[in-house]
């Protein structure tokens, strides 16, 4: 992005592997520069993405940027800008009314008769006011004013949240018109795009966007000290020390380098230690931890499953012939690691293996 | 291949949401099948009232996802127990994992589901249950009865820990001078003094 800042880059990755993190570091960096400026939204925070619709991306981008506009300049807005200001948070901005529930199904009902919207006060920002794609190029001069009173040379649009749309369909719909929009406006983009579309029929997807980053879980078995950077993580995280070293190997091991599932194995740890009276986490708490990360990622698995499972575990090789076998890597039951030079390693999440070993060692 | 869930009782399920500090956090409790759910929150928030002194909303996400995020946001308390999502067909699931980032912020919430509904969960919520991590358990309401030797072991590391013999905590506790820490509460149940809290 420093190098060509208005480019458009999808930021793919697995369930809890860091995007969130990596846009925020990137977002970070790429600021120190002068005549960069950035913007970042989780889309899911402003929208129900159930109903993400056109207009819906290019909605959250600017009302973010109004809120930054106003924050950094607010005293000195001319009454234009306020204008435009005014005009955008009027289309974007869902009404501010609760709504309780009896009402909302009342008016859901009558929504299906008079094609009406229903709308709820943040956070519970679900619905829209308006059908946001029907005025999106009227608002084209209000957003062009907003952004240039925020940033006039590069700003980088960090776009959140829409990793998690299961639906690659929806995903395209969202992203089609909205992203020509802003990189109409002169906005270079990063967006999260679903795990889903780097495989088979679903990478059409990322068609549309010029560099395709991939974040991969942390390979501890990796030659560069990637446990050491997972242990770091761990430290900064750990100021008092709570965390004995071994705590934090058997995590760094135990979390397949799934940087969420670090963090949630060294909560659970602490709980369960603190629950014996203990001020120090200490190997077999997070032991305990993991069979109880592990236990729920055996749940809602078939026989198939678990002998996909078996054969990775004990051939290492994956090849996805199924959704079904997609959804293991989409659920991070199967880690998959890139390797110089070689085809990916894929690997079990590590909290799994003692269960599929007794299962495999019992009558 | 046996990979149950980690049973808990209900005492030691509060105590785990207590651990927790004051951390925006879910947590979710697996009800056997024969358990009223509703019944079920009402003892746990008695619990959370007894152990954590936090004053509990019980949110009914019946009628959907959506309006589960709604009333969560409008409960605003620090502990809301959440029932009623364990009928959820799987559009349901996916539906509420799409809403995840607004089920964040807002203390602790417990969320009551059946062994299948978590199934379900695990399947169709993924980031849902990603961000849940390993705070799962089954509710094993005999659970919280220890065996005599595991009282004896969790009380001397209450002594150890904060240096205080049981008189010590028995004379406080009459005198309304024990901290509101939920280990206290812990070591009054643990001698059998649960009047005293």
């Amino acid at each position: 992005m420093e190098l060509s800042p208005t480019s458009v880059i999808a930021l793919v990755g697995g369930i809890g592997s860091g995007k969130t993190t990596a846009l925020l570091v990137a977002m970070k960096q790429l600021i120190q520069a002068e005549d960069t400026r950035a913007v970042y939204v989780d889309v899911g925070q402003f929208h129900d993405l159930q109903r993400i619709e056109t207009g819906v991306i290019v909605a959250a981008v600017g009302l973010a940027l109004c809120k930054l506009v106003d924050k950094s300049a607010r005293d000195s807005l001319n009454n234009e800008l306020q204008r435009a200001i005014q005009s955008f948070r009027q289309w974007a901005e869902p009404q501010e009314e609760w709504i309780p529930y009896d009402e909302l199904a009342l008016r859901r009902m009558q929504k299906e008769e008079e094609d009406s919207f229903v709308r709820v006060k943040e956070p519970g920002k679900l619905t829209l006011p308006n059908k946001l794609s029907d005025e999106l190029e009227s608002q084209r001069k209000n957003f062009a004013m907003i952004r240039e009173a925020y940033a006039s040379a590069y700003l980088i649009g960090f776009i959140d949240g829409l990793d998690r749309l299961a639906s690659i369909e929806q995903f395209q719909e969202a992203i089609d018109e909205d992203l020509r929009f802003l990189q109409a406006e002169g906005l270079g983009l990063v967006v999260t795009a679903p795990l889903l579309s780097l495989f088979g029929k679903y990478r059409t997807a990322l068609s549309r966007f010029e560099h395709i980053i991939v974040v991969h879980p942390v390979d501890i078995s990796g030659p560069r000290g990637e446990n050491e950077f997972l242990c770091e993580v761990l430290k900064t995280r750990d100021p008092d020390g709570v965390l004995s070293s071994e705590a934090r190997e058997i995590l760094a091991r135990d979390s397949g380098g799934v940087l969420r599932d670090l963090l949630a194995l060294a909560k659970a740890a602490a709980r369960n230690a603190y629950m014996l009276g203990r001020d120090t986490v200490t190997g077999p708490d997070v032991l305990v931890a993991s069979d109880q990360l592990a236990r729920t990622l055996f749940l809602g698995l078939g026989d198939d499953d678990l002998k996909v499972l078996q054969r990775i575990r004990k051939q290492g090789s994956f090849v996805t012939t199924s959704d079904r076998d997609l959804a293991l890597l989409m659920t991070r039951r199967v880690l998959e690691y890139p390797q110089a030079d070689k085809p990916p390693r894929f690997a079990v999440h590590p909290t799994m293996l003692p269960l599929l070993h007794l299962a495999v060692d019992s009558p | 291949m046996n990979h149950d869930l980690p049973t808990i009782g209900p005492g030691e399920f509060v105590t785990q949401l207590g651990e927790n500090g004051k951390e925006d956090a879910w947590f979710i409790l697996v009800l056997p099948d024969s358990t009223d759910e509703q019944s079920a929150a009402v003892r746990l928030a008695e619990e959370i009232h007894d152990t954590l002194g936090l004053p509990t909303a019980f949110v009914n996400g019946t009628p959907g996802p959506e309006e589960l995020v709604i009333r969560l946001h409008q409960a605003g308390t620090k502990a809301a127990l959440i029932y009623g999502a364990k009928a959820y067909i799987d559009a349901e699931w996916r539906h509420l994992d799409l809403l995840r980032k607004q089920l964040e912020g807002g203390g602790i919430k417990a969320l009551l589901l059946t062994a299948s509904a978590a199934e379900q969960m695990q399947r169709f919520a993924p980031h849902l249950s990603s961000f849940v991590g390993a705070a799962i358990w089954q509710l094993n309401e005999e659970a919280d009865y220890l065996a005599p030797e595991e009282v004896a072991e969790r009380l001397s590391v209450l002594r150890s820990t904060w240096q205080k013999d049981d008189d010590a905590i028995l004379e406080m506790a009459k005198a309304k001078t024990l901290p509101p820490d939920p280990e206290f509460a812990q070591w009054l149940l643990l001698l059998g003094r649960g009047d005293l809290l």
